[in-house]
Parts: structure tokens; sequence; C-alpha cells
């Protein structure tokens, strides 16, 4: 009897281990290996060759490094992006993303943004056995750093790329890092695809603004709000920047603020709405905001 | 024998009436004068007489008459107009928890206004089709829910009204959300449009608003004694002469032209015609040949200060205004339940 009760015993625990090694991939050599924003290590055997790109950013990543190939699936912000390849299929928005079409596209990798909302999303999918890389860009440093792993993800050389967008940036730099604030052109920013709120510190924009030798005259805010009427009139900018998809021209700012040096010097530009991202175009827009805010130091920018 | 003189009985409340009507015109000027001074820059009173008789720097001028003065405009036309809707739906409907809105009309204005801002439907530019397109859906809202409510011989009972009101509001809710869920970068814009505010108040919206509001305001204070009359109950009414059906859709039109005018500028302001005509039945009575005007003067005035709340609470920033409204509003009725449930003895 004791015999029999120690087997049993014996091969539930041997069960339990070998079930549970087959969890976890802590023991796989990778040749491959990507530490995301989570701090969470990834390992691939191989460079992945089914993609699903839950961002645009990343998609536009994959797309400069001439890899697309590989994608399979993207989000609906993705979709839209020219240069992706045939078949590739639209999983609509990642916040009500589809599991069941996810596996269906049998990825062997998934990049998304490391927002604390999609937490469980991710947990949902690694549980699923799928790899999630997650990337949180904020800024021109982090987009570098992000291209970097990307490329190493992909077994792709993401170097050429990222000097090439490094050389654009100093470039810029060079010449704006020592301005004086009244040497900087003030700026006032209104982002339509927000509904018409403008920045703060913290943000992409705010940071594309200062390099390009200007200075957001809401910079002692932080995040995004909506701009009150009398502080814009008060804090009376030399430039008004908007995206080019806002409805917003010259004549409803001057309706609305008057003669402000932006109205009165008619310098309100249109920025593409898809450069000021944390993606390969941000250097687009570096060098637009470098040619409107300071005309003098970039005549070899203009368009 | 002791003889009661009505006439000076009458006279009494006409005179109470008169000094009322004054008082609140009164406060009101009174208020647009002060939040005019308040502001992202205070500027002294002296300045902003100098600035309405002509004067003042450029800067002054814009910041005083097209920025400032525009808006608490706008907002006085708004808040009058809601809180008369909302009177005349109380009195319609007889029921104090009427609203402008009770009819659905808010959630097909916000249809409206976000196939314009999503779609581009309706005009050349956002400034037009926006409120345009709010606007023809909120006749359209009521024209479905009168439609859907009207038996055979033409008579429309208020509590099917009342059902149809929310069986299409709640569609054109249902609606609005497929919108937002396809707007992608539009989604911030149907937010805030959805929330209500005064930040893009233009004097040619109030040149627009102004005589809608105006008319459906004049209708509805010439039927106040029709709007007394149904107090009594429908058959009542009836009896004593009122053709009650079509004194109803007179008012219903009127309520509903100057909710879409007010909605069609300056999104969903809730509360506003719920709790004005509430505290205005506190002060002046139930007559709604006084309750009208107090309404109309009292919303004004409650506007103007929500609206100066709005763009000065947080620094830099742009709070919109159905958000404090709806902060001071839901408990404010939820005091006048429970006093009213004290007063009743429950």
């Amino acid at each position: 009897m004791t015999v029999v009760a120690v087997l049993v015993v014996a091969s539930l625990a041997a069960a339990m281990v070998l079930l549970q090694g087959t969890g976890t991939d802590t023991d796989d050599e990778g040749t491959i290996s990507v530490v995301d924003d989570r701090g969470k290590t990834v390992n691939f055997t191989a460079a992945p060759q089914r993609i699903v790109s839950l961002g645009s950013s990343f998609t536009e990543i994959i797309i400069a490094l001439d890899e697309s190939d590989r994608l399979v699936g993207v989000d609906y912000s993705g979709a839209a992006l020219s240069g992706l390849p045939e078949g590739v299929v639209d999983l609509g928005k990642t916040s009500s993303l589809s599991m069941e079409a996810l596996i269906g596209l049998e990825p062997d990798c998934v990049i998304i943004w490391n927002f604390a909302m999609y937490e469980s999303l991710i947990e949902s999918m690694e549980g699923l056995g799928l790899k999630v890389v997650a990337f949180y860009p904020k800024n021109v440093d982090s987009t570098l750093s992000t291209m970097e792993r990307m490329g190493d993800l992909l077994g792709s050389d993401a170097t050429e790329l990222v000097d090439g967008m490094l050389a654009r940036v100093n470039a810029v730099v060079a010449k704006t890092a020592n301005l004086t604030d009244a040497q900087r052109t003030s700026v006032y920013l209104e982002l339509a695809s927000k509904g018409g709120q403008t920045t703060g510190n913290g943000t992409l924009s705010n940071e594309l603004i200062y390099l390009a030798g200007g200075k957001n005259i809401f910079a002692n805010g932080t995040g995004y709000w909506l701009a009150n009427t009398e502080e814009v009139i008060m804090r009376n900018p030399s430039v008004i920047v908007v995206e080019n998809s806002s409805a917003r021209d010259l004549q409803y700012f001057k309706d609305t603020y008057g003669e402000v040096d932006a109205v009165v010097d008619d310098r309100v530009y249109r920025i593409d709405a898809g450069t000021l991202t944390t993606s390969p175009r941000l250097v687009d827009a570096l060098e637009d905001l470098a040619y409107w805010l300071q005309p003098e130091l970039f005549p070899e920018l203009a368009p | 024998m002791v003889t009661v003189d009505v006439a000076s009985i009458q006279n009494r409340k006409y005179a109470r009436w008169g000094t009322i009507t004054i008082g609140l015109s009164a406060a009101l000027i009174i208020s647009i004068m002060v939040c005019l001074t308040i502001g992202a820059v205070n500027i002294p009173v002296e300045k902003i007489i100098e600035v309405l008789s002509g004067g003042g720097t450029r800067n002054e001028r814009q910041i005083i008459i097209n920025v400032r003065l525009s808006r608490i405009v706008l907002g006085a036309l708004v808040g009058a107009a809601l809180a008369v809707a909302g009177a005349a739906m109380q009195g319609v409907f007889r029921n104090p928890m009427a609203s402008p809105y009770v009819l659905g009309v808010s959630s097909g204005a916000a249809f409206g206004a976000s196939i314009a801002i999503v779609l581009g439907i309706g005009g050349l530019s956002g400034t037009v089709s926006v409120p345009l397109m709010a606007f023809v859906f909120c006749f359209l809202t009521l024209f479905l829910v009168y439609t859907i409510s009207r038996t055979k011989g033409g008579y429309v009972p208020v509590e099917t009204l009342l059902l149809a009101g929310i069986a299409v509001g709640a569609f054109f809710t249902a609606l609005v959300s497929l919108m937002k869920y396809f707007s992608g970068d539009q989604l911030t814009a149907i937010v805030f449009w959805m929330m209500g505010g005064l930040w893009d108040a233009k004097w040619i919206q109030v040149g627009i608003s102004l005589p809608m509001i105006v008319l459906g305001t004049a209708i509805i204070w010439l039927l106040s004694r029709d709007l007394n009359t149904l107090m009594v109950g429908e058959e009542h009414a009836l009896h004593l002469g009122l053709n009650v059906n079509q004194i109803r859709l007179v008012i219903l039109l009127a309520a509903s032209l100057v909710t879409a005018a007010a909605v069609a500028f300056t999104g969903i302001i809730g509360f506003v015609g719920l709790v004005i005509p509430h505290v205005a039945r506190l002060l002046v009575g139930p007559d709604h040949r006084i309750l009208i005007p107090a309404s109309i003067l009292g919303g004004a005035i409650f506007m103007v200060w929500m609206d100066t709340l709005a763009r000065t609470v947080l620094p830099m920033a742009e709070l919109p205004v159905g958000i404090i409204t709806a902060l001071l509003g839901a408990p404010f009725f939820i005091y006048l339940i429970i006093s009213r449930r004290r007063q009743q003895g429950w």
C-alpha cells in the first residue's frame, strides 16, 4: 500500500514539474534578446517573421527599416500608412482588439505600446503564449532607442537609419542649443487631433519646439489642455502652428485672438500631423519647425 | 362686513412682479459688469467703462469686447434660453424633472454634431457645419418623437411623448457611441463638444442665435397664462376652453427652438434648464407670468457666473462649463429634493 502511495505522489510531483516547465521560456537559449520598456527581457530563437504591430510609430519604424514584408497585422492607426504591403490585416483599435483575430494571424511577435491600460491585454496575450514587446517612446531620445531595439529585434541593422536621423537632429540643435530665451521664437501650438488642445512640457511636441529654437508659450503647463483664449492673447505668440488636418486658418485666429504677432506677421503654419509623433518622421517635424521658427538660421531648410 | 378688494391685491402682486423683474435685470447688468473685470488679467471697472464707450488700447478692446463680452453675452443668452425652455417643459409635462432635453433632443444634437465633426457633412468649414447639423438634428428628434406619439385623431398624450423621448434619445446616444468608435483623431473633439462650453464664443454666434432665442422666449412668455391653465390638468384645461393639443405643440416647438439655438453653439450644457426654474419657483411662485421672466433672467445670471468660473478656475485652461453646471446643479437638486421631502413631512 505504502509503495503504491509513494509511486502516486511521485508521479504527481513529476507531472507538476513537467507541466510547469512548458509554461515559461526562461530556459530558452535565444539568439535575439530585447529589453522592452517594461524592463522585461524577451527572447527569440530567431528573428520574428510574422509581426503584429499595434502602433503607427512602430509600423513606421518597421517600414523605414525595410522589413515591412514581415508584417502580418497592424492596428487602425498603422493601416492608414503608405508603404504597407498587401495582405496586412487591420486589427482595428487596440483597446477593442479581438484575441481570435490576433491568434488567427499566428504571430511570433506582437509589438504594442506600454500603456497602463494595456496591461491586462498584454497579460492575456502572454498567457496565450504570444511573445509581446512593449515600447513607450516619449521624446527624441527614447524614439531613437526604440528604433535601435526594434532593429535588434528584427535582426536588421538600424544603425544607419538612427545615425542618419541623429545627424539631422544634431544639425538643427547645433544652431539652436545656445539661443537665449529672448532669441527664441514664441509659439502657440494647437492640435486638432486632440480636440484643439495645446501641449505643455513633457510632450514630444514641446521638446521639438525647443530643439527647433522656439519656446512654447505654454511650456509651464504639463500634458494637454484646452488653452484659455485670454491667456493666448496675453502671451502674444509670434508663431502659431496647427496640424494640416485643422479647419482653422489665419482668419479664424484673427477673429479669435485679434492682432497677436503671429496674425499680424502672417506666421500661421500647418504641420503634417503624421510627423508630430515618436517615429522616424519626427526629424521632418523638427526641420519644418526650425525653418518656421528661425528662418535666418536655417535658409537651407526652406521648402 | 369685510370686503376683500381683489383689485388692490392683484395690483400689489403686479407691483411685486415688476420689482422682481427690475431687480433681476439690474442683477444681470451688474453681473455682466463684474464678470467683465474677471479673467486671465483682472481689469478694473473704470477701464471696462472706458473701453465700452469707445476708448482703450487695441489689445484691451480685443480682450474685453471680442473675447469677454461676446462670451458673456452668449452665455447670458444660452442660460436664458435653457432656463425658459426648462420652465416651459416643466409646465407642459407638469413634471418637475423635465428639462429642455427631456425629449431626447440633446442626443439628437450630439449625433448631428458628431457626424459634422467626423464626416464633415453639412458645410464647408467646421465652424458652420457643426452648429448647423446640431440645430437640424434637434428638430429632427422633436419631429420623430412627436410623430411616434401622435394618435390617429391628432392627439398627443404627454406620457407617450416622454416615453418616445427616452427611446429616441437612447437610439441617438447609441449612434453617437458608434460615431465615437469610428472617429479616430476626432474623438476628443466630439467629447469636448458634448461637455458643453463657451470657449469658442463669437459675436456672429450671438447674432445668429439672438433672433431665434428672442422669438422662442417671446412665444413662451405670451403663452404664460395658458401654461398656468395647463397646470390644473388636461381635462380641466380643455373644459376651460384651452386647445390643449395645439398649445402644447406650440410651446414644445418654441422650447425646442431656443434649446436648438443654444445647443448648436455651445454643446450640451446640462442642469440649467432643470434647476433654474425650480429656484425661480421657490423665489417667486409658480405663476408662469412671473416664473418665465424670472427664469429667463435667473438663467442668464447663472450662466454668466458659471462661465466666469469655467474660464478662471484652471490656470491657463478652459474647463467646459457643462461640467461645472452639472457639478453644482446635481447637489443643489439633491438639496431641493430633500428639503421638499421635509416640507411635505415625508
